[in-house]
């Protein structure tokens, strides 16, 4: 597993598997090496079995810049922003949901919609500030991102993670990532808070 | 034997009342507050989760939870409401006296109908009592009485019947009297130990568990049923509100007296009234989600070809509020007041009606005119647009 993640130490992944009592596990996206090849799209549809039109992680686009002088050239920059559900502290979705279908695990923060209890309303998705609950048509019930709980739960890392190509992606528990990241790069932390739905998600530029 | 039949009881006894769970506000969404069964059980016997009310050891088969749960979800499986109305119809049949009189069994035992305890009447009860004498309630002080927790309901009841009698124009038909308590003689008194054969136990045991085996095979169904796939399934299959069909007749069986006078409109406010007139405000995006969870099936949704219809009958209406809290977008509101007249009401309501469409991206059917997106698929990348920008800045 180290020589598919080279930036963060195994350790700071085996500290968080080992890590006891209630956390939070959530992964980190360093916007600044993302090169937008929806490589993590990809692998999580492989491993989610996602229908058409169902992206538990998403990756968004945003241009920056304008064309300001035609003499000079452009000062133009795209940003690629993966997005996946940040398994938030105060989860809106789940405050929202009528038939409280919607759950934040204590042991591990993961937050899981119970899809049948859930009756398809689609209120987390109005309440989600970040567009994670996703609409499945056919069966007609909400999913979204559940930070392969499957495969966490063998010890595993989410499949985004592993299929990464730029290795800009990493797994970990919330504590541990934050003060890894801090000794790192301290200054370039980017929030994407919205609300207060605390998200766990950490990004940095 | 005494003894014997005390273990037995513990041990074999599966409780007089029983939940239908798909009936409680509390299994079908978490946002109830109801909690009008624990408010009331004189003896804590009902606990309340996210999977309903469930009855504990203790109950002691008052029956007061049942007057209490709007919803009809306990259920009585003795003397219930059919019942005790075939006793007050034999006893106004049998009798010419003016009044019929209630008591509970600490009051005067010797009344033409002894309850457990007051607050168990209903108001259909006390219609059919009304239907041939006027209704005098021996009401002793409950103080001292062991299930005196439950006494606030009766004052519940015998408001919301007075209101009933008001539109049935039943004038100076109830009346409460105070009168002595009397506390029940012990059956334990004077009692000697008393020695009992082996056989004579296990032969208690079977006579009292007959049956019990089979009937808690269903019981054990529907504990799977609470979780999982069932729930959607669950909260679909209705069952009927029975505290609700028997009020329902009785109120018919008063009106299609011949003797009786004409209906009068009665409007009364509707925090405690028992039934609730709801209204659509503007905001309605026919997500369906009153309809599905309403508990009795007082709101109901249509999808037709083209069109999406919210109806209401309000006769069904239990004034739960369970759609008044779980709209998202508040368009579902209760009028401050309610005409009671409305339990008479046999047609539905239209609530709400639109035209329909289907999201050209996620597929779902929604109401509004002139778009081929959900307003949801619409605002969706503007919202993630905008907060994301906040990440660079």
């Amino acid at each position: 597993m180290s020589e598919l993640n080279p930036i963060i130490p195994q350790e700071v992944i085996e500290e968080s598997f080992k890590k006891p009592g209630p956390k939070q596990y959530t992964l980190w996206v360093d916007l600044e090496y993302c090169i937008g090849c929806h490589s993590c799209s990809m692998g999580c549809k492989a491993e989610n079995n996602t229908p058409v039109g169902v992206d538990y992680n998403r990756v968004i686009e945003i241009e920056e810049g304008e064309f300001r002088d035609p003499k000079k050239p452009p000062e133009m920059r795209v940003y690629f922003v993966p997005m996946p559900c940040m398994h938030c502290g105060r989860p809106a979705c789940m405050a929202a949901c009528p038939v409280g279908a919607i759950t934040k695990r204590k042991e591990d923060g993961i937050v899981l919609i119970n899809k049948d209890k859930c009756i398809g309303c689609r209120y987390c998705a109005w309440a989600c500030p970040y567009g994670a609950p996703q609409f499945n048509a056919e069966a007609k019930v909400m999913e979204k991102c559940t930070l392969c709980v499957h495969r966490v739960e063998k010890g595993l890392q989410p499949a985004c993670v592993t299929t990464c190509v730029a290795k800009t992606r990493f797994f970990g528990e919330l504590n541990i990532l934050t003060d890894y990241i801090n000794r790192q790069k301290a200054a370039k932390r980017a929030s994407i808070g919205a609300g207060d739905t605390q998200p766990s998600v950490l990004y940095t530029k | 034997m005494r003894i014997a039949e005390k273990v037995v009881n513990t041990i074999a006894d599966n409780h007089h009342m029983s939940v239908e769970t798909t009936l409680c506000s509390r299994f079908r969404t978490p946002k109830s507050d109801c909690s009008f069964c624990i408010d009331v059980c004189p003896v804590n016997a009902i606990k309340i989760s996210d999977e309903g009310a469930e009855i504990k050891e203790g109950c002691i088969d008052c029956g007061v939870c049942y007057s209490a749960c709007p919803n009809g979800a306990l259920r009585i499986k003795g003397r219930d409401d059919r019942k005790i109305i075939e006793e007050i119809r034999s006893e106004v049949t049998g009798q010419k006296s003016e009044i019929f009189r209630i008591s509970c069994e600490h009051g005067d035992r010797t009344a033409d109908l002894v309850v457990p305890c007051l607050s168990r009447l209903t108001e259909a009860l006390l219609l059919e009592a009304a239907r041939a004498a006027s209704v005098k309630i021996l009401r002793p002080p409950c103080q001292g009485c062991p299930s005196a927790k439950a006494s606030s309901h009766l004052d519940r009841i015998i408001q919301s019947t007075s209101c009933l009698y008001e539109m049935m124009d039943i004038r100076d038909a109830l009346h409460v009297t105070h009168c002595t308590f009397s506390p029940i003689e012990s059956r334990t008194q004077n009692s000697e130990p008393e020695i009992l054969s082996r056989r004579e136990l296990f032969m208690s045991f079977s006579v009292k568990a007959a049956g019990i085996a089979s009937a808690s095979i269903p019981d054990i169904g529907q504990k799977n049923k609470e979780s999982g796939e069932i729930f959607r399934e669950a909260i679909q299959n209705r069952h009927e509100n029975l505290k609700r069909s028997i009020l329902l007749k009785s109120i018919g069986n008063v009106i299609s007296n011949p003797d009786s006078r004409a209906v009068e409109p009665v409007n009364v406010p509707s925090e405690n009234a028992i039934l609730s007139d709801v209204e659509i405000a503007s905001g309605c995006m026919g997500c369906g989600v009153c309809a599905k969870l309403c508990p009795t099936g007082a709101i109901t949704q249509c999808w037709t070809e083209d069109r999406f219809r919210l109806s209401f009958s309000a006769r069904l209406c239990t004034n739960c509020r369970i759609c008044v809290k779980t709209c998202l977008y508040n368009a579902v509101k209760t009028k401050d007041t309610v005409s009671l007249n409305l339990l008479l009401e046999q047609k539905e309501v239209v609530l709400f009606e639109a035209n329909r469409n289907v999201c050209a991206v996620c597929k779902i059917d929604f109401t509004g005119d002139g778009s081929d997106l959900c307003p949801l698929c619409m605002n969706r990348h503007k919202k993630q647009t905008k907060m994301i920008q906040k990440l660079f800045k």
